[in-house]
């Protein structure tokens, strides 16, 4: 019977997400948009010396820009995926397994969208760029996007449970994810960053996914940060045990504040 | 705020809650329905501890808070099916009692209407449904009335008869009292956070003035009548309303036929008279007043 419901709230929640609204359209167009500065950038040809190599700045940034979209819409998204059924929210508080098939149910539905965003973009360069460097280290490269991934729903869940996200949630997700995008070395490689700026960009773990998949993918031959790769495992274990405690505590009153 | 409440609801009982705004009604029903935990105490649901069994406890309870508990961008039929999915209910079951319920609320045709096109009366109707169609042990409703026409009102109390007759907890909170005056089997009223008055209905009426030795009666002339009345000695009391008088006799004193004489002999012609029927709003109403 739960899965019934969990699919009946998923299908919904991914319905009206991709219902044909302005916010749709533009996510549409942002591939497009994309696209048109990747074309620009090949033509330019501009080279990154990285850790004593020489990559394409196409390279860098693509791969960036795929997983700064895909962590931006789960920052933006989840929250209001689940505030989307604050009407809801005493008949689920007092229903059996309500809250967590409210939860899991947005999570799927935030996942499967920011997929198709990220998916999109993905097509988009790769339609014009050979992107074989995504064979290099795809599994262990694959895991680290997904810790990416969780991490972020992490940090969107305490933010949704800590009652931040709601009075100003867009200006909230579009300084957030500016900030990410900014200091996570995701137009810029983090080494050209000025002291301190460039270590403290690393207590970022949006920096370190990052930096460690473009060393899995970029550079084959170049030995992986694994101090890197123990940091994002750590922060994922500590901030799933935050996420929890904060909505074991935090989750009921939450709502009843708002209602 | 609500304190020092020590109080059983009676199992299969109908239990009404009135009181002025801001008394604490919704809140009680909050902290019953565990949406509030309480600063202080427990709240024991069929045996179990609210608050450290809440997983358990949901099951048996249904609710109707005083805003509408649905998704907004969900379809009627979808959001019935949801919670009925999360109550464990029969899936094959499930739609058969959807479409009866919403039929019984003349809501057929807007089964397929997304929750946010609806009209406040509707959308009311559907919560209800929603709350009624899992039949639980236990059902708390903070003015389920509101936004409804008559019609609608009267399938509500016929449906919470049912109810009560499979044995079923039914808490109301209401200001209209008289509207389930068939179905109430205890009366509770709060004022400022305190419960004031608990007896069973039958106790309030017996005690009541309002409906010992009192009747109402229509007569040809009601402004004479209503003079003659107040001569009389068996007699306590009278007032005038539109169209007729409101009698209430002396203790003991119910010799009605010596009224209708007396009426009769100064020419006033008795067309009709009725006994007074409880008006439980009144009477909770003065009880409010008193204290």
């Amino acid at each position: 019977m739960l899965i019934n419901a969990f699919t009946l709230l998923t299908i919904k929640k991914i319905r009206n997400n991709l219902s044909f609204t302005l916010s749709t359209f533009t996510t549409i167009l942002q591939p497009i948009l994309w696209l048109s500065i990747f074309l620009y950038l090949r033509e330019e040809h501009i080279i990154l010396n990285l850790y004593n190599n020489q990559i394409r700045y196409i390279d860098f940034i693509v791969l960036g820009i795929f997983v700064w979209r895909t962590v931006s819409y789960i920052l933006g998204k989840f929250p209001s995926s689940i505030k989307e059924d604050a009407s809801a929210m005493r008949s689920i508080i007092i229903s059996p397994g309500g809250e967590k098939i409210l939860i899991w149910s947005s999570i799927i539905a935030t996942f499967s969208i920011a997929l198709i965003i990220g998916s999109s973009i993905l097509l988009a360069a790769v339609l014009l760029y050979d992107f074989s460097i995504f064979l290099n280290h795809i599994i262990i490269a694959f895991l680290v996007f997904l810790l990416i991934i969780i991490i972020h729903f992490e940090i969107a869940s305490i933010i949704v449970i800590s009652h931040i996200h709601i009075k100003d949630m867009k200006s909230i997700g579009f300084i957030t994810t500016t900030i990410f995008g900014l200091s996570a070395g995701v137009f810029f490689p983090v080494e050209l960053f000025p002291p301190p700026f460039d270590n403290l960009a690393y207590v970022l773990p949006l920096t370190q996914g990052l930096t460690l998949m473009r060393e899995l993918l970029l550079f084959p031959n170049f030995l992986p940060n694994m101090n890197l790769l123990f940091m994002l495992l750590s922060e994922t274990i500590i901030l799933f045990i935050s996420a929890i405690i904060l909505y074991k505590k935090n989750f009921k009153s939450y709502w009843l504040e708002k209602l | 705020m609500i304190k020092n409440i020590d109080y059983k609801f009676l199992r299969g009982k109908v239990t009404l809650i009135s009181g002025p705004s801001g008394a604490g009604k919704s809140t009680l029903i909050n902290i019953i329905s565990g949406i509030i935990s309480p600063s202080e105490g427990n709240i024991l649901l069929l045996g179990n501890n609210l608050h450290s069994n809440f997983n358990k406890v949901k099951s048996y309870i249904s609710c109707v808070w005083n805003e509408p508990s649905l998704f907004s961008n969900m379809s009627v039929i979808n959001n019935l099916r949801f919670f009925s999915y999360l109550r464990g209910q029969n899936i094959k079951e499930i739609d058969i009692k959807v479409n009866d319920i919403l039929q019984s609320f003349e809501i057929i045709h807007d089964k397929n209407k997304f929750i946010s096109n609806l009209s406040q009366g509707t959308k009311r109707k559907v919560d209800l449904c929603r709350a009624l169609i899992n039949n639980s042990e236990i059902l708390l409703l903070d003015e389920p009335s509101s936004f409804l026409d008559n019609k609608s009102k009267k399938t509500l109390v016929k449906i919470l008869g049912k109810y009560k007759e499979e044995g079923k907890s039914i808490i109301i909170v209401s200001h209209h009292a008289s509207l389930y005056s068939n179905l109430i089997d205890v009366v509770i009223i709060m004022k400022n956070g305190k419960i004031i008055y608990n007896q069973p209905l039958e106790n309030l009426i017996k005690n009541t003035k309002e409906f010992k030795n009192a009747f109402i009666l229509k007569t040809s002339n009601r402004l004479l009548a209503n003079d003659i009345l107040r001569t009389l000695p068996e007699i306590e009391d009278t007032y005038l309303s539109q169209k007729s008088v409101h009698v209430y006799l002396k203790e003991g004193d119910g010799d009605l036929s010596s009224i209708i004489n007396s009426l009769g002999s100064k020419g006033l012609k008795i067309k009709k008279i009725i006994s007074k029927e409880p008006n439980l709003d009144k009477l909770i109403g003065e009880l409010i007043n008193a204290h």
